[in-house]
């Protein structure tokens, strides 16, 4: 003989329980799980996704740089053919891609980029500049080319036509295109050439 | 003499570099397409700066020599007879690290050759590094380079 009490609540807790579970998966996360029955917006949320998973960082200039968007990731949620939109992105993003391969030997440190220093010091950086600072960071430090830059002694190459910034403590060698206050275009190390004329010091140099 | 002593060795694509104008600086790099880390540097004159592996092969070079100061030559040709190979720096040279050595740019007229003169030896062997870069050499001394250069005013991208 069971208890007719017990019968009648265990249904009550499926229930519950089928209520919180339906709760669950249609609750306040608009654009969760009904998303897909919205033709309109299951496209672009999925693109998102793809873009920032794969290309963060790069996708942004391949969506401005295409023609007639009006440089928003929100314009290809209005396209009526989300489907090409993507497939307009995939084909520009391996050249993004490539390009930040190609750029080698470019040994950016995790979490932060070389130039971080010369930034933050309002110092101009060449391009040039930048991707030897990395590839040469085993055997100088961007300390070492900021003090350089700062505090090492000017020479004029006169056959060049160059600024040299050097360091005789690190032999660091920073070249520029100005006597002060130049754009960094290079970075190495060595001693200084004998043709180099020293360049006198000045007030405000 | 330049003073630079150097050897080759079977070519592979790490050793292979290509020449590109970069006209922000007036720099010539010379590059591997191979990324890795370049633990030693060597230092000629303040006008070439070579950057070496970890196996002391060269693994990019910077000339620092603008366009407007390359001189013009005539006799600017690319080298024949060439190998292919690798340029490897000897220990005793890489431990010098800096060369006194004079550097001279010369392009032909067109601006699609530019060789590199190191020191004022007479090259004798010529080695490719790739089909737009090759390495003169003297005995076991490294006399200069020969470069393949885009040929426009750009000066810029290596020919194919």
């Amino acid at each position: 003989m069971g208890d007719p009490k017990i019968d009648f609540v265990v249904p009550r807790a499926l229930r519950l329980a089928l209520l919180v579970l339906a709760l669950a998966l249609t609750g306040p996360v608009s654009g969760g799980l009904a998303g897909p029955s919205s033709s309109t917006e299951v496209g672009p949320p999925l693109l998102n996704d793809d873009l920032s998973r794969d290309y963060d960082g790069d996708i942004s200039v391949s969506l401005d740089a295409t023609p007639g968007s009006s440089g928003s990731i929100r314009s290809y949620d209005q396209s009526p053919e989300p489907s090409q939109s993507r497939t307009a992105v995939e084909r520009r993003a391996p050249a993004a891609k490539a390009e930040r391969e190609a750029a080698s030997a470019l040994p950016r440190i995790a979490g932060g980029s070389h130039g971080a220093m010369f930034d933050e010091a309002g110092i101009e950086m060449g391009e040039h500049f930048l991707r030897r600072l990395g590839q040469r960071a085993s055997r100088l430090s961007e300390s070492d080319a900021l003090d350089a830059y700062r505090n090492g002694r000017l020479f004029y190459d006169p056959k060049h036509g160059s600024y040299v910034r050097y360091s005789s403590r690190t032999r660091v060698a920073v070249a520029t295109d100005a006597p002060t206050g130049g754009k960094a275009l290079s970075v190495f190390e060595g001693n200084p050439a004998a043709r180099w004329n020293p360049v006198r010091w000045r007030p405000g140099q | 003499m330049s003073g630079l002593f150097v050897r080759f060795v079977t070519s592979t694509e790490a050793g292979r570099l290509y020449p590109r104008y970069d006209d922000e600086s007036g720099i010539v790099a010379v590059e591997s397409r191979v990324a890795r880390d370049w633990p030693y540097g060597i230092d000629v004159g303040g006008s070439l700066i070579c950057d070496l592996d970890t196996d002391h092969v060269l693994a990019n070079f910077d000339l620092h020599i603008p366009r407007q100061h390359w001189s013009r030559g005539e006799s600017v040709r690319w080298p024949n007879a060439q190998q292919a190979g690798n340029l490897v720096f000897q220990e005793a040279t890489v431990r010098t690290k800096s060369f006194d050595a004079t550097v001279e740019a010369i392009a032909d007229p067109a601006l699609r050759l530019l060789e590199i003169r190191i020191g004022d030896m007479e090259p004798h062997e010529a080695w490719a590094l790739s089909e737009t870069c090759v390495a003169l050499a003297s005995g076991d001394e490294l006399a200069g380079f020969v470069l393949k250069l885009g040929g426009d005013e750009s000066g810029g991208a290596p020919t194919p």
